[in-house]
């Protein structure tokens, strides 16, 4: 079967995509960098979209905050995946706001209760958006709290709101750096069945115990190997590159999405 | 309050104030440092590239304490990046209405952020900016361009630059407005201007009241005019605007009204 990979659409090459229509199996988008942004990015949305599939990956639901959900802002995101007719929607396990948004993804503590209050969070927002919403795992510097592991704190979340996961691979791989811990015994202990979207990116070595999850680099062969790990372990899914920093060329992006799906889920 | 919730306030009380409040117990401190730069280098980024004029005209002092400030005591609402700029100038706005702090920085702040803003706001307008034909302006409605903000200043706030800080007010006010102009082109190409145009009082007047009544016709423009212009007769009035209406359309202004 033919692996679906997709690579993060940036307006840095945005027209270059709209003149040449390169191959591309889908885009992803932040829906937070297209909405309430005038008349030129429908107007290109709407091009792409005749065109392209399209996920969207959004960056301020702030999931975990412990703000009220902003409902408002979720049946915007209902308004605009029903406008582009885009059927993916897919978050972080994460926050972004208390108090007021601060714009960054920060780690929700690691507790029961946290976990169950962001599950039916979650729910309401499925319910709002009447579309499955993907979870996913995310990279982080130092927990919160670590009354359960961020393993079982994943599959609490999960389990309790009845969510896809999206398996950063690359998150996997920065966290099993930052917090000492085994990423194939992670990625093995994950549920399969819920596992319908993949991302992989490359990150920054601040120092050789701390990677940072920049975006902004070529992906690292150890992190490909843990890709691998993941198909052989959960079956095939959908992935997406991502690079949000130090953008290369749109060919080059292209190469590496080739790469990407030359990841074979048989083992070396 | 529950107590993960607890804990996640700690951490955002101590990543807006880093100086002043307790950073989050049981988390290591060399890792709680990367989420602080983190927070600041990019909302500081956003701020620093919709506001590139006062990012410029601030000392380094000033800027890093105007930053400080914004991610200390601004509670933002939006959750879309594109509006971190209005939440800032909505800072600004309580910031500097406290007279101490208004002294430790260019008494123009305000304003020039206010104008710096306008641009993107024209540029975010969800409507199409392109003007319907009209063979004969003297006998058309009238509307204003969608995209059209405009704003009074007390400072020339279009001249400020590195170089050039106004220090007084002007003795009239400056009425600025920022509009954005579109086209698509043969090949379904779309492009877009920004336009920046400096108006008379009377032509402000004309364009805030077709603002909120539009669809009117010179002579209704002229009738209504005339009340809040009493030194002009509405004969005066509609004279003057056989010209100016024309001329806004050609620079995109107005539109001729469509239902």
């Amino acid at each position: 079967m033919r692996r679906s990979v997709g690579l993060g659409l940036r307006r840095e090459f945005l027209t270059e995509v709209l003149t040449t229509t390169p191959a591309v199996d889908f885009w992803e988008i932040a829906p937070e960098n297209w909405m309430a942004r005038g008349y030129e990015a429908e107007y290109q949305l709407d091009k792409i979209r005749e065109r392209y599939s399209v996920s969207c990956h959004g960056l301020s639901l702030s999931i975990g905050s412990p703000d009220p959900l902003d409902e408002h802002f979720v049946r915007d995101i209902k308004k605009f995946l029903d406008r582009f007719n885009i059927s993916r929607y897919s978050e972080h396990l994460s926050y972004c706001s208390a108090s007021g948004h601060l714009y960054d993804l920060l780690p929700i503590p690691f507790t029961e209760q946290a976990a169950d209050y962001v599950a039916a969070r979650v729910r309401r927002v499925q319910d709002i958006l009447e579309r499955p919403v993907v979870l996913e795992n995310v990279s982080y510097y130092t927990p919160a709290a670590t009354e359960m592991s961020e393993l079982a704190f994943i599959r609490r979340v999960l389990e309790q709101a009845d969510c896809e996961l999206l398996l950063d691979v690359n998150n996997v791989y920065v966290n099993s750096v930052n917090h000492k811990y085994n990423p194939y015994e992670f990625i093995a202990a994950l549920p399969s069945e819920r596992i319908t979207y993949g991302h992989i990116a490359g990150h920054y070595e601040e120092a050789h115990d701390l990677l940072i999850d920049t975006h902004g680099a070529d992906v690292r062969s150890e992190v490909y190997e843990l890709l691998a790990f993941a198909y052989q372990q959960h079956g095939d899914f959908p992935v997406l590159l991502e690079r949000d920093f130090n953008i290369p060329p749109l060919n080059t992006l292209l190469q590496d999405v080739e790469k990407v799906k030359a990841v074979s889920h048989e083992l070396a | 309050m529950d107590e993960f919730k607890q804990i996640q306030q700690q951490w955002a009380k101590w990543l807006r104030n880093p100086q002043t409040e307790q950073p989050p117990a049981n988390a290591d401190s060399t890792r709680l440092k990367v989420y602080n730069r983190l927070v600041r280098n990019n909302i500081e980024s956003f701020i620093e590239r919709g506001f590139p004029v006062l990012a410029k005209v601030l000392t380094a002092s000033q800027w890093q304490t105007l930053m400080q400030s914004f991610i200390a005591q601004h509670q933002a609402e939006s959750p879309l990046f594109a509006n971190i700029g209005y939440e800032f100038v909505c800072f600004l706005e309580q910031y500097t209405a406290n007279a101490e702090i208004r002294q430790a920085y260019p008494n123009f702040m305000y304003q020039l952020a206010c104008y710096e803003r306008m641009e993107l706001e024209a540029y975010h307008s969800e409507s199409l900016c392109v003007p319907a034909e009209t063979a004969k302006p003297e006998q058309s409605f009238w509307q204003v361009n969608p995209s059209l903000q405009w704003r009074d200043f007390n400072y020339p706030v279009h001249a400020i630059s590195a170089d050039n800080h106004p220090t007084t007010e002007l003795p009239q006010p400056l009425f600025i407005a920022v509009y954005r102009v579109d086209e698509i082109d043969t090949n379904q190409q779309f492009s877009s201007a920004v336009k920046f145009m400096q108006l008379n009082p009377v032509t402000m007047l004309l364009i805030d009241l077709l603002q909120r009544q539009p669809g009117m016709s010179i002579a209704d423009m002229a009738t209504a005019l005339s009340e809040q212009l009493p030194q002009y007769s509405a004969q005066q009035l509609e004279q003057g605007l056989f010209t100016t209406i024309p001329d806004l359309y050609q620079r995109a202004m107005l539109f001729p009204f469509a239902n």
